[in-house]
């Protein structure tokens, strides 16, 4: 048995590389013959990506594909319960204390969540605590997937993640196969939709490449029968996942007064509203308005 | 400690608050290097950035960005997830977790993550 407290023990991940994590990407793309970058965007177009990034020096470029390869296709999830089951409750109490600690920013993401699925949009939320402080500010989005990112991260997450764990707790083995359809459609998925990105000297680029054309060419995905199709071009058509979207959106979290009970010794007083429609050009004084707002100079 | 000496340490303390409460003669502030705003360059860094759409004719599209990185190679892979149905979204933070802390399937996750070193 191998202790992790022991401090012989080395990340086996970390003898080969500097760390390799996943990571999952929601990025609004600039729909094509969009040349004015100051206008609103439609909010319906975007890339959505699972990442899996790392480091490594130059002779373990090998290895570190390898180990790229595992964890996208040899992680084990059927033993893995209680894994899930200590990350999801810790997930869970530190965003409860997030709550009671910075509620102002949940607030500002849930009134933000009720406009726009994605894309960049423009909301002002004024604050009030209860220690009578008063402060405001110019909410101005860019790079954030805004109904998307309060369903995942936000406060309506509570809930959700609370009913994920419930799910793993009672019923891992149906739990699992939900798991492992959702691993089997991206490895299953097409290479047009891959991205390499590679950043290093001239000479670990010419190594990363010498290593890459095997992996690309037989690597990921693998076929598995059946193969989604290519995806489409998102920066001219909208993504899938936005119809579901909006009509979750309008759904269970439609523009109204609400309160949200949580434990805390100040109440968090959130007010916002749309300032600029789809397409309308946006100055840049807005910024400074923004800035004033929020910092008070 | 004699009495002179406590008086020393007092002085010393009186003196110290003194000078840190007295302002810098203009001579002095002037040693300060400051930047003015012709010496911030506009233009922000611009990383270079090549893209080869379908490198090795495999679909796959290789981004490479050349800087000074001292020898390490630094490597994102990403796949799309766009085919996953919007409902099993919630399930996507759960997928990544695992695939960050679970072992594989020969290797539990202290070994795959903690080995000793032999």
């Amino acid at each position: 048995m191998v202790s992790i407290n022991d401090v012989t023990c080395r990340n086996h991940v970390g003898q080969v590389s500097g760390g390799v994590h996943a990571t999952l990407e929601l990025m609004p793309v600039k729909p094509t013959g969009t040349e004015d970058e100051t206008r609103v965007l439609p909010g319906v177009n975007m890339l959505t990506m699972l990442f899996i990034r790392g480091k490594c020096t130059i002779e373990r470029i090998p290895d570190l594909f390898d180990v790229f390869a595992k964890v996208l296709t040899d992680i084990n999830f059927d033993d893995s319960r209680s894994i899930l089951q200590n990350a999801l409750k810790s997930n869970l109490s530190s965003k409860k204390s997030s709550v009671a600690s910075s509620g102002h920013s949940f607030a500002n993401q849930r009134i933000r969540g009720r406009y726009s699925v994605e894309g960049k949009s423009f909301s002002k939320s004024t604050l009030l605590a209860r220690v009578y402080h008063i402060s405001s500010t110019l909410h101005i989005s860019r790079n954030h997937t805004e109904f998307i990112d309060e369903k995942l991260y936000g406060v309506s997450s509570l809930e959700s993640y609370a009913n994920i764990l419930e799910a793993v707790s009672s019923d891992w083995s149906k739990f699992v196969i939900r798991l492992k359809n959702l691993r089997a459609a991206i490895l299953n998925g097409s290479r047009k939709g891959m991205l390499l990105n590679l950043t290093g000297d001239r000479k670990v680029l010419d190594a990363i490449m010498e290593q890459a054309e095997e992996f690309l060419a037989n690597g990921l995905p693998v076929d598995l029968g059946n193969p989604a199709p290519p995806p489409p071009n998102f920066a001219e058509v909208e993504h899938p996942w936005i119809a579901s979207a909006r009509d979750d959106m309008l759904k269970s979290n439609p523009v109204r007064d609400e309160g949200i009970v949580v434990s805390t010794q100040v109440a968090y007083v959130g007010e916002g509203g749309r300032l600029y429609d789809v397409n309308e050009p946006v100055k840049g004084s807005v910024m400074v308005v923004s800035h004033y707002l929020t910092t008070g100079k | 400690m004699s009495d002179e000496e406590y008086q020393a340490v007092l002085d010393e303390g009186v003196n110290l608050k003194k000078l840190q409460d007295t302002d810098e003669t203009p001579e002095v502030i002037a040693t300060m290097p400051a930047l003015s705003i012709s010496d911030i360059d506009p233009v922000p860094i611009e990383y270079p950035i090549h893209v080869e759409r379908n490198a090795f004719k495999s679909g796959v599209k290789v981004i490479s960005h050349e800087v000074t990185s001292s020898g390490i190679a630094y490597i994102d892979l990403g796949l799309d997830i766009s085919m996953i149905a919007y409902e099993d979204i919630i399930l996507l933070p759960s997928l990544i977790t695992l695939l960050n802390e679970a072992g594989t399937s020969d290797m539990s996750d202290a070994e795959w993550r903690y080995v000793p070193i032999t």
